[in-house]
């Protein structure tokens, strides 16, 4: 049978069974639509975890702390003899599975920083944490200024995620302006080092300092300034710590595949050890369950339109069955019905998931629209629900075609080759 | 032309033939009788390639049928053999020209549609039909279904025609113009290799004036006299 052949009879059967057709389309329609709205739901999420969680959390890192004292239940994170010194960084550094080792240190006196905002000024206590410029600052617009330069104002590193808190929580409750990076780079703020609103180190006079606000990082720690690491050895000093020892250590590792190793070896030296890998390994491990239940809840409106086919396949196999009996007398191969009712099936699966899969994206614009407009404003508030992947949609499209194709194919291949004497009397 | 060695056939656990043999040298009219059930139809459709024996030869014009495959054996329904029935199996929703043309949609021949339009033309002439080709058959006497069936079967101009009690359902005026027709394209003087006519019955009459005469009976097939 030709082609010219095959679309004749496939445009009749059409015309003939336009009825039930429709029924199927329409089944196939919905189920690819709500399909690849959950799909591209998933994938929504999948990409805002990525970009506003993920990406904040590069797993190539380790980061190494003292192990708290812990004093008659009041624990202490203090620097002193925490062992993380400048020997330490030698030793990992000679290891072959870390690339690089940042070092950073907490101030370890009270601190509280005020600074003029609009038109008063505002204060806050705040924690000060000093960074290795490289650590924080590389790659940063603002990495020239993350500096040690005595006699200037302190460069300021603030946090991003502080600003998007201000921005979407506090500054919208309180009818203050929002403000963007731009507004807050360059400002000056001042440090009362040695002294907040709830102590005041002992045998030490505070002191003021001149600081400058340079930038945005999401590293930097979220309450508080981040400053290069020099200050902060400089004004522990000062302050009566003794040995120079950081806070924290952060090991790069040459490839993430060495995090596991690295982190159990150092737990067992009796440090405490974080990592982003677990955390990101249990968030991309959850997305993917989450995107897996989505695809499974549409697969699931896919399977049942797809009995719906297979039943009314069944439906037409069985009323044409004195058709495909003469068909084969007059010369119709087993393989010509097949192609026949397979083309159709085939027309049925494409038709419906296109149709479905416009629909699904035109739907899913609308309930993003108004579902992020009806949602209040929140720190971290995504700017999309869903994500489109053209190549989600072609998959959809060519496996409810293979599905509606094969599906049915039984039902087909028994009408074609079951016995016409039966059906010609 | 045709040749039945040894055939054994059976619908699942019914035996209908058992050792069945039987040759047709020349093209002839050959009738076929047999009461009801006895496995008339099953026998066409052996020859007709539509069924396959459980062992035994099927040849057909020097083709053993068992041994060729679905494709082959369709062309050989499409183009060497035409089958006339007594319902007609007429398609309801086609109209008879379409209906007419069902073969040439399984035809594997290179011959286009214009060959079959032609062919189409001059058989619905020699049938008296040329008025009601754009007619559906639930418009048509049963007389006027039986002609467009047999155009349908000859419409690629097959050398044997197979038909199933083809005046079963029609008044005696029309079994008279159906029987010659049948007769007449048999006895055509224009066909190059000579065509065989083989048609079941029920009617003596009819059987009677065959060129040979067949009857199926539980102990097989066996040439009839008179
Ligand atoms: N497809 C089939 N499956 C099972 N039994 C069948 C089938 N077709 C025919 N039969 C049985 O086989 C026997 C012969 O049928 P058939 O060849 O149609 O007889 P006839 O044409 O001589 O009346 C009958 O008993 C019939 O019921
Ligand atoms: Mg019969």
């Amino acid at each position: 049978m030709d082609n010219t052949s095959l679309l004749y009879l496939v445009k009749r059967d059409f015309k003939r069974e336009r009825k039930r057709f429709i029924g199927a389309l329409w089944s196939i329609f919905i189920a690819t639509s709500l399909l690849f709205l959950l799909l591209s739901l998933g994938l929504g999420i999948r990409s805002y975890v990525i970009e506003k969680i993920l990406s904040r959390l590069p797993s190539n890192q380790i980061i190494v702390r003292s192990k708290p004292l812990d004093l008659m239940g009041v624990s202490f994170s203090s620097s002193k003899s925490s062992g993380l010194n400048n020997n330490k960084v030698k030793e990992y550094e000679s290891w072959k599975e870390i690339k690089k080792v940042y070092k950073q240190a907490d101030a370890a006196f009270p601190v509280h920083v005020y600074g003029k905002l609009i038109k008063s000024y505002y204060g806050s206590d705040a924690i000060i944490v000093g960074y290795d410029s490289e650590y924080l600052a590389s790659g940063q617009d603002w990495e020239d200024k993350f500096k040690y330069e005595p006699g200037k104002p302190v460069p300021v590193v603030a946090s991003s995620t502080l600003l998007e808190i201000y921005n979407e929580a506090f500054a919208s409750a309180n009818n203050l302006p929002r403000l963007t990076e731009k507004d807050i780079i360059g400002r000056e703020l001042f440090l009362d080092l040695g002294k907040n609103s709830l102590r005041r180190a002992e045998d030490y006079s505070p002191l003021n300092v001149k600081g400058v606000i340079i930038g945005f990082s999401n590293i930097s720690t979220i309450f508080g300034a981040s400053v290069p690491l020099e200050y902060v050895l400089k004004w522990n000093k000062m302050f009566g710590m003794k040995d120079n020892n950081y806070s924290a250590l952060i090991l790069e590792v040459t490839k993430p595949e060495y995090v596991d190793e690295v982190v159990s070896r150092i737990k067992d030296t009796g440090y405490r050890v974080e990592s982003n890998l677990e955390l990101s390994r249990r968030l991309t491990t959850l997305t993917r369950v989450m995107i897996g239940i989505l695809l499974i809840l549409g697969l699931l409106f896919l399977f049942l339109s797809l009995i719906n086919l297979v039943n009314i396949f069944r439906l037409i196999v069985n009323e044409r069955k004195r058709e495909v009996a003469l068909f084969r007398s007059l010369g119709a191969s087993i393989k010509d019905i097949i192609s026949l009712f397979v083309l159709e099936s085939a027309l049925l699966g494409l038709a419906g998931s296109i149709a479905g899969i416009l629909s699904g994206l035109v739907f899913s614009l609308i309930a993003q629209k108004y579902l992020l407009a009806a949602l209040p404003s929140f720190p971290f508030k995504p700017l999309y629900l869903f994500t489109f992947s053209p190549l989600a949609a072609l998959l959809i499209i060519a496996g409810t075609i293979v599905l509606c194709v094969i599906s049915p194919f039984s039902i087909f291949v028994k009408s074609a080759s079951s016995d016409p004497a039966k059906h010609l009397g | 032309m045709i040749e039945l060695k040894g055939i054994n056939f059976s619908y699942s656990a019914n035996r209908i033939f058992s050792n069945l043999n039987l040759e047709i040298k020349e093209s002839c009219i050959c009738s076929l009788v047999g009461r009801s059930g006895i496995g008339k139809s099953t026998f066409l459709y052996l020859i007709g390639g539509l069924l396959k024996p459980e062992s035994g030869e099927v040849v057909v014009l020097g083709k053993n049928l068992d041994k060729e495959n679905d494709i082959s054996l369709s062309n050989y329904r499409n183009t060497t053999v035409g089958f006339i029935f007594q319902h007609f199996h007429l398609i309801d929703t086609l109209t008879v020209k379409e209906n007419i043309l069902i073969p040439h949609l399984f035809s594997r021949k290179a011959a286009g549609k214009e060959a079959a339009l032609e062919r189409l033309d001059m058989l619905v002439r020699e049938l008296k039909i040329e008025d009601l080709v754009d007619r559906y058959p639930d418009s048509l006497s049963g007389g006027e279904r039986q002609r467009t069936a047999i155009a349908r079967a000859l419409l690629n101009n097959p050398q044997i025609l197979l038909a199933d009690e083809p005046t079963g359902n029609l008044d005696s005026d029309s079994t008279e113009k159906i029987l010659n027709i049948l007769h007449a394209w048999q006895k055509d003087e224009t066909s190059k290799s000579g065509r065989l006519l083989l048609m079941v019955t029920h009617d003596k009459n009819i059987a009677g004036k065959a060129d040979r005469k067949l009857e199926l009976s539980e102990d097989g097939l066996r040439d009839i006299d008179g």
